[in-house]
C-alpha cells in the first residue's frame, strides 16, 4: 500500500499527466489543417510514444540509456542550478517549500484580483516572518522590494495598481 | 574581409557610455548571482532581461554578456571559500580552490581565479574576433531548408545532453516543442490550443516561460534547503593578491592550453562549462610536473579550470548565435533576450545585422577587463555573499520574477506561465528529466517548423528539397549518426572487438 502510495504521488503521476496532455494534444490537432497538426502530433507522438517504451522497458531486458557510450555527461546543468554537495549539507524541509509554493499563488492571484503593487508587500512580509528572520532584516527587504514594486511602476510605466477586480 | 570599420564601430560602441556601463552592471550582477549556488548563470539572465525591455537591443544583449561572463567568475568564489560550486561550471575549481582556502591562501586562490577567468575571457573573445569573418561566409551558405535540417539536428543533440534515461529525456523535449505549438500556426492563418484567449495567439512567451521554469521552480528547490548559502566552515580571507597574478603569468602555456579547450568545447551544443572545465583540469594535471599536489591546492588546477571555463562563453556564443542552438542553459536563455528584443539568430545576425554581433564579441573582451577589476578589487569581501540567508533570497527572486513576467507585455497571462512552469519545473528537476531537452524543444520546435513550412512552400511540397545539395545530405547525415550513434556504435565496438579476439 505504502509503495503504491509512493508512485501515486511521485514520478508516475507527473508522467501521467504529461501522456494526458499530449493524447489530448494528439486527437485534438486532428481539427487544424495537415501543415498545422505535423508539429503537435509528432511531438506529442514522440512524449507518447517515450512514455510506452518507458513502461515497456520494464517488461523487457533492452536499456534505453546510453550507459557509458557518449561522454558529454553532466552538461545539461551546465551554470545553473545547485550542487550535490549542496544539497547533501541539508535536511529538506518539504512544508516551508508547500508554503512557499501556497504564497507564491497567493501573491499572483492576489495580483490579478487587485494588482501586484499592492500584494508584494504582504507577500515578501509573509514569507520572511514565517521563516523567522529578524525584524530589521523583514522590514528592510519588505520596504526594498515594495520600492522595486514602485520603480516597476515609473520607470516601466507599467500599472501594478490595478487589478481585474 | 571584414570592413575594419565595422570593428571599430563596435569598439566604439561597447567601450562608449552607456555600453561600458552596462557590461559592469551586467557584470556585477552576474559576480552576485554566480556566487550564490541555487541561483546561478540561466537564473540570473531569467530575471535581468525583463529590466532590458526599456533598452536598445544592442545594449540589452552587451549588458546580458557582461551578466553571462560575471556569473562564470562568481560561481568561483563560493567554490574556493566554501567548497560548494556557485554553478556546476565552477565544480571542477573546489578540488584546487578548497585546499587552497583551507591552508589560509584564499586571496591567493581567489586572485588566480579572477586573473584566469579574465583571460580566458580576453583569449576566447579574440580568437572569435580573429574567426568572425570567416564564420560569416559560412553561416551566409545555410538557406530556409538548412536551417531546418539544423534545427532537426539541435533536437536530435537531446540523445547527446541525455545523462541516463533518454526516454525520460525524449519526453522533456517533446513537451517543449508541444508547448511551442500553442498559438498561430506558422504561415497558416490557425490558431491552435489557444482556447479563445487572445494572451496564447502569440504562443506561450519564451521569457516568461524560461522566468517560471528557472526563478519559481529554483526557489522551491531553496526553500526546501534553509539556512545559508556557505555550507563548509569559517575560511580564513589570508594570501595575497600579487603572488595570486604572479602565479598565473608563471603559467602561461596552461593558460592558452585551458582557454583553447574552454572555446572548442563550449561551441559544442549541448556541452559547456562542467565539461570543459573537467577536460581543462585533467590536461594541467596531465602535462604537469608536480601532478601529485592536485587536488591539494594546486594552483595550476585553479588556472586550468577558471581559464576555460570563462572561454567557454565565446564558444557556447557559436552556436548560439549563428543556428539558434543553445550550448548550454544559460545560452538558451540568451536567446530569448534575443528574441524579445526582435533579434533571430541566424543570417541576418551576420549580414544586415553584423554590428550587433560584433559588439557582443567585442564586449566579451570588455567583460575580461572588468573582470579583473572588479575581481581583483571585491577579492577579500567576496566571502560575504555567500553567507546570506536563501529566506532572504527567496522574496527577492520570486518578486523580481513576477514583476519581470508581467512587464514583457503588460498582461497578467505571462504571470500565470510563470507560476505554471514553474511548478512543472521543479517537478521536472526533481523527476529528472532534463531541463536543456525541454528548453531545446521550445526553442528549435518553432523553429524547424516555421523553416519547414517555408521550404516546403518553396519546393511545392517535395521533399527533395532537403537533400539536393551537399551541405544539405551533410547535415542529414550528422543528425542520423547523432540519432543512431549512442546506440549503434557500442554494438559495432563489441561486434569488432569480438572479430578482434577471435
Amino acid at each position: 500500500m505504502d509503495r503504491l502510495t509512493n508512485m501515486a504521488r511521485g514520478e508516475h503521476v507527473f508522467a501521467a499527466l504529461l501522456v494526458t496532455l499530449a493524447v489530448y494534444m494528439f486527437i485534438t490537432a486532428y481539427d487544424f489543417p495537415p501543415a498545422a497538426r505535423l508539429f503537435p502530433q509528432a511531438a506529442s507522438g514522440i512524449v507518447i510514444v517515450a512514455a510506452t517504451l518507458r513502461v515497456v522497458n520494464h517488461f523487457i531486458p533492452y536499456e534505453f540509456t546510453k550507459g557509458d557510450s557518449v561522454v558529454l555527461s553532466g552538461s545539461g546543468d551546465d551554470e545553473s542550478s545547485m550542487s550535490e554537495a549542496e544539497e547533501s549539507g541539508k535536511t529538506e524541509n518539504r512544508t516551508r517549500m508547500l508554503v512557499l509554493g501556497a504564497l507564491i499563488t497567493g501573491y499572483i492571484l492576489g495580483g490579478f484580483a487587485v494588482g501586484l503593487f499592492w500584494v508584494t508587500p504582504p507577500f515578501a512580509l509573509a514569507y520572511l516572518v514565517y521563516t523567522g528572520q529578524k525584524w530589521w532584516v523583514t522590514a528592510i527587504i519588505t520596504a526594498a522590494l515594495t520600492g522595486v514594486a514602485y520603480v516597476f511602476i515609473v520607470l516601466m510605466k507599467l500599472d501594478l495598481v490595478t487589478g481585474g477586480i | 574581409m571584414t570592413d575594419i570599420s565595422i570593428v571599430l564601430n563596435a569598439i566604439e560602441m561597447v567601450f562608449s557610455w552607456p555600453g561600458i556601463a552596462l557590461i559592469t552592471l551586467g557584470v556585477i550582477i552576474g559576480v552576485i548571482g554566480g556566487s550564490l549556488p541555487g541561483v546561478g548563470g540561466a537564473l540570473t539572465l531569467a530575471i535581468a532581461i525583463p529590466f532590458t525591455i526599456q533598452l536598445e537591443s544592442v545594449n540589452a544583449i552587451i549588458f546580458l554578456i557582461g551578466a553571462y561572463n560575471g556569473v562564470m567568475y562568481g560561481g568561483s568564489i563560493s567554490a574556493i571559500l566554501f567548497n560548494v560550486p556557485g554553478s556546476a561550471s565552477a565544480a571542477a575549481t573546489t578540488l584546487e580552490g578548497y585546499p587552497m582556502a583551507r591552508e589560509g591562501r584564499a586571496v591567493d586562490a581567489l586572485t588566480i581565479s579572477a586573473v584566469s577567468s579574465s583571460i580566458g575571457d580576453f583569449l576566447g573573445g579574440v580568437a572569435i574576433l580573429a574567426i568572425l569573418p570567416a564564420l560569416v561566409t559560412i553561416v551566409l551558405m545555410f538557406g530556409t531548408p538548412e536551417y531546418f535540417l539544423v534545427a532537426v539536428l539541435g533536437l536530435a543533440l537531446i540523445i547527446v545532453v541525455s545523462e541516463g534515461d533518454f526516454l525520460r529525456d525524449a519526453m522533456a523535449g517533446g513537451f517543449g516543442v508541444m508547448l511551442a505549438t500553442v498559438g498561430v500556426a506558422p504561415m497558416l492563418p490557425t490558431s491552435r490550443y489557444t482556447f479563445g484567449q487572445l494572451g496564447l495567439y502569440n504562443g506561450i512567451n519564451f521569457v516568461a516561460a524560461l522566468i517560471g521554469i528557472f526563478a519559481v521552480s529554483e526557489m522551491l528547490r531553496l526553500s526546501k534547503q534553509g539556512g545559508t548559502i556557505s555550507r563548509g566552515g569559517d575560511i580564513d580571507v589570508g594570501g595575497s593578491v600579487l603572488s595570486g597574478i604572479r602565479t598565473v603569468l608563471s603559467k602561461p602555456i596552461t593558460l592558452i592550453k585551458s582557454s583553447v579547450v574552454g572555446l572548442l568545447i563550449g561551441a559544442i551544443p549541448g556541452s559547456g562549462g562542467s565539461v570543459s572545465t573537467f577536460v581543462a583540469y585533467g590536461e594541467a594535471k596531465r602535462a604537469s610536473e608536480n601532478p601529485e599536489k592536485f587536488g591539494n591546492g594546486a594552483e595550476e588546477g585553479i588556472v586550468a579550470t577558471e581559464s576555460s571555463n570563462n572561454a567557454t562563453v565565446s564558444g557556447s556564443l557559436i552556436p548560439t548565435l549563428t543556428f539558434g542552438i543553445p550550448g548550454s542553459t544559460t545560452t538558451a536563455v540568451l536567446i530569448g533576450a534575443l528574441m524579445l528584443h526582435g533579434i533571430r539568430p541566424g543570417p541576418a545576425l551576420f549580414s544586415s545585422q553584423i554590428n550587433l554581433t560584433y559588439s557582443i564579441f567585442v564586449s566579451l573582451v570588455a567583460c575580461s577587463f572588468i573582470i579583473l577589476a572588479l575581481g581583483l578589487l571585491v577579492v577579500r569581501w567576496a566571502g560575504y555573499l555567500t553567507t546570506v540567508n536563501t529566506s532572504v533570497i527567496i522574496p527577492i527572486i520570486i518578486v523580481l520574477s513576477v514583476l519581470g513576467a508581467f512587464s514583457l507585455n503588460s498582461n497578467y497571462f505571462d504571470v500565470f506561465v510563470v507560476l505554471a512552469l514553474g511548478i512543472i519545473g521543479y517537478f521536472m528537476q526533481s523527476y529528472d528529466y532534463s531541463l536543456v531537452a525541454f528548453l531545446l524543444g521550445l526553442i528549435l520546435g518553432p523553429i524547424a517548423e516555421e523553416n519547414l513550412a517555408r521550404s516546403l512552400d518553396l519546393s511545392n511540397g517535395s521533399l527533395d528539397i532537403f537533400f539536393a545539395t551537399p551541405l544539405r545530405l551533410l547535415l542529414v547525415v550528422a543528425t542520423v549518426v547523432i540519432v543512431v550513434g549512442p546506440y549503434l556504435g557500442p554494438v559495432l565496438k563489441q561486434q569488432f572487438g569480438t572479430t578482434s579476439e577471435v
